[in-house]
């Protein structure tokens, strides 16, 4: 029991006690490594939300590559093309608002409607005629004039609603111009394109089409049934099954060339499209480009110990460096998934530029014949004893160093951006990540404190430093439909260190700068 | 600064909350190396407790004393700098009975006197003194620490409180004499 006691006492006394102890004592000894642990946690937490955002940006690409490749999958759907058939049906077509697309079937899925409604007036049955030698209709058009090869047309006062062109494959300029679209019996998009001027050009010319300002959709039509062009009632056209639809750009083309006319003065260059998006988006979806790109960096770098033994190297090298700019130069070839998305791979030349400023002391000595002077006692007349023989000479000589060290690497970068475009321009963000193929240091570094050597016989680089990470926003602006000029703020982080392992020190780049470059768009594929 | 923004700070690595809790826990956590490691190399094993503290206070859970949690973590330094200093416990066992102590006998020691009088044990039975006694571990807990068998913990225990029981006689003496 008494030992019991003894050892309650103990616990009790000492388990709370506090000795006498200076804690600012405690603290000044640990503040150096509690600061070098803060410095490396914030640095890790820098690092992770690098890679969080690179991960978010990658999943985000991700997501719009998968939904844009479902979009491009789907023609139109179901419910929008029930909206636009109301809308067409129901009302004057020139009341109508009408839905910046417009798909082939939207024309004929009420034809009967739409010929009751046609209270005119004009044929272009003759002009057609002698482009088709088989079929050809006009749907939508009042069937004014009947053509021995079974066209149908109807025209409508100000207002041309659609054109439908039976047995289209016989036609061998449509076959030449447009074999891809005609060549399979399914239906495709159309492309609205609300062009005052196409319409102008086909009137002009021909005479037969209305001018019409609501000039919207053309919709070409494969019909399975014999035409009913020589009737002069309204033509009831067959089902949509076999309905294909281009884009009304072919159309105009198309009918502008078999009836000769000079599209160089007629027809509108691209740029007044009205809708110009429209176009640039049919005209850079599935498309490849190459550009060239070159810049200029700041640099930052970090210098760690990874012990204390590394410490006095560390403060020898960060006396000793300075960091320059670093240039970058890049190819790269870029694949346009959709209009707004890319992807891009090519080949880098960076090259890390520093200065290294060294002043080496370098002391010989050597022995020389001479007289040494030796004087003894004090006061006025110290006895002078002159020794003759060798002594020691010792010579210091400074050399003030100041050579300029750079760092090669060639990377592939692999990069995906997302960018939006308005008329000429068009602006976005850039990501992904630059693997490293080699990494070449020139120059001279300090090997201890007093003492430089080359960096190549150091032999503490590694060959390759693996991936790094890259976040471009870039601002693109088109020339014409071949090239672009782009400008591209840029940072590239290196999360790994350029020295080997074995080496004292870390030596990581941050580079943050821009870019300019060329980019040289591939002739498109409009279809 | 209440305790729960000191632990907070230097959870996001904040200097200022750092240096606070080094100032606050000195006293008490230097207590606890006296007694294991003495006085020469409490203050370099206390150095490395708190770098551990600092590092590691992430992990703590809050469910717990967060002194208590410092504490253990000041013990596991202190043994590990035994460790590293080859301490060498004695696998001999004690046969031999120790007398009581008679509580009149310690009742007139203080803490200072205390710790005295474990850090003159020799530095086995005063680990496992310590480790007993004031943290509360049990000698299989001692044992699996220490990797030792539990039965040279109990015997280092006995020969601890024998030698105390010499020393706490013969200081009562010397306080006899003196007075």
């Amino acid at each position: 029991m008494r030992w019991i006691n003894f050892k309650k006492k103990v616990k009790e006394d000492l388990y709370e006690y506090e000795s006498a102890g200076d804690g600012l004592d405690i603290w000044d000894s640990i503040s150096g490594e509690v600061d070098a642990l803060n410095a490396k946690n914030k640095k890790e937490d820098h690092r992770y939300l690098l890679l969080l955002l690179f991960l978010i940006g990658s999943l985000g690409a991700a997501y719009l590559i998968i939904s844009s490749s479902q979009d491009s999958q789907k023609v139109y759907p179901e419910a929008e093309i029930a909206r636009n058939t109301k809308a067409n049906t129901r009302h004057d077509i020139e009341d109508q608002t009408y839905h910046p697309r417009v798909i082939a079937k939207q024309s004929i899925s009420s034809p009967e409607k739409n010929i009751t409604d046609v209270k005119n007036k004009k044929t272009i049955g003759e002009k057609f005629a002698q482009i088709k030698d088989s079929s050809l209709t006009l749907n939508n058009i009042e069937k004014r004039n009947t053509a021995n090869n079974g066209i149908s047309s109807i025209t409508r006062k100000n207002a041309i609603k659609g054109i439908s062109i039976s047995d289209i494959n016989s036609s061998s300029s449509l076959k030449s111009n447009k074999k891809d679209n005609i060549g399979e019996s399914t239906e495709k998009e159309i492309e609205l394109i609300n062009s005052k001027q196409i319409a102008s050009s086909v009137i002009k010319n021909h005479k037969t089409l209305a001018t019409d300002n609501n000039l919207r959709s053309y919709t070409l039509v494969e019909e399975t049934n014999e035409s009913t062009s020589s009737s002069s009632t309204p033509t009831i056209l067959k089902e949509e099954s076999n309905s294909i639809s281009i884009p009304l750009s072919n159309i105009a083309s198309l009918l502008l060339k078999e009836f000769k006319i000079e599209t160089s003065k007629d027809l509108p260059t691209r740029s007044y499209f009205p809708d110009h998006n429209i176009a640039t988006k049919i005209k850079s979806t599935n498309k490849f480009n190459i550009g060239v790109n070159a810049g200029v960096f700041y640099t930052h770098k970090q210098l760690t110990a990874k012990d204390t033994d590394g410490s006095s190297l560390l403060a020898a090298r960060e006396s000793t460096e300075q960091t320059l700019e670093t240039i970058r130069g890049r190819i790269y070839g870029e694949y346009t998934i959709q209009s707004n998305l890319s992807i891009s791979v090519g080949i880098d030349y960076t090259r890390i530029n520093e200065r290294f400023r060294f002043v080496e002391a370098e002391q010989n000595t050597q022995l020389i014949n001479g007289v040494r002077y030796i004087f003894t006692g004090t006061g006025v007349n110290p006895t002078r004893l002159d020794e003759i023989g060798q002594i020691i000479e010792t010579t210091t000589t400074t050399t003030d160093y100041t050579l300029y060290n750079n760092y090669e690497l060639i990377d592939i970068p692999m990069l995906i951006s997302y960018k939006w475009n308005k008329n000429k321009w068009s602006y976005g963000i850039q990501t992904g990540v630059i693997a490293n193929l080699s990494l070449k240091g020139t120059g001279r570094i300090l090997t201890s404190e007093t003492n430089m050597e080359t960096i190549t016989a150091q032999d503490i680089f590694k060959k390759s430093l693996g991936l790094s990470y890259a976040l471009n926003l870039v601002l693109e602006h088109r020339l014409n439909n071949s090239i672009s000029i782009i400008l591209s703020p840029s940072m590239r982080y290196f999360p790994n260190s350029f020295t080997k392992d074995s080496y004292s020190l870390t030596q990581k780049y941050q580079l943050i700068g821009g870019d300019i470059g060329m980019k040289y768009y591939f002739k498109n594929n409009l279809k | 600064m209440e305790l729960n923004e000191i632990i907070k700070g230097c959870q996001q690595y904040d200097r200022k909350c750092q240096k606070e809790l080094v100032i606050r826990y000195t006293s008490y956590l230097k207590t606890v190396c006296r007694m294991y490691v003495g006085e020469e190399d409490a203050k370099d094993v206390l150095q490395e407790s708190f770098m551990i503290v600092l590092t590691k206070i992430n992990t703590y859970q809050p469910t717990g004393s967060f002194k208590a949690w410092m504490r253990i973590i000041t013990v596991r330094c202190s043994l590990a700098w035994l460790k590293k200093k080859k301490l060498v416990l004695s696998k001999e066992k004690e046969t031999s009975r120790t007398d009581c102590i008679q509580p009149l006998v310690y009742e007139h020691l203080n803490e200072e006197a205390l710790i005295s009088l474990i850090q003159s044990l020799p530095e086995s039975q005063k680990v496992i003194f310590s480790l007993n006694i004031i943290e509360g571990f049990s000698h299989k807990e001692i044992a699996i620490m220490l990797d030792i068998n539990e039965a040279t913990s109990r015997s280092h225990l006995l020969r601890a409180r024998k030698n105390l029981q010499k020393k706490i006689t013969l200081d009562k003496v010397k306080l006899k004499n003196v007075s």
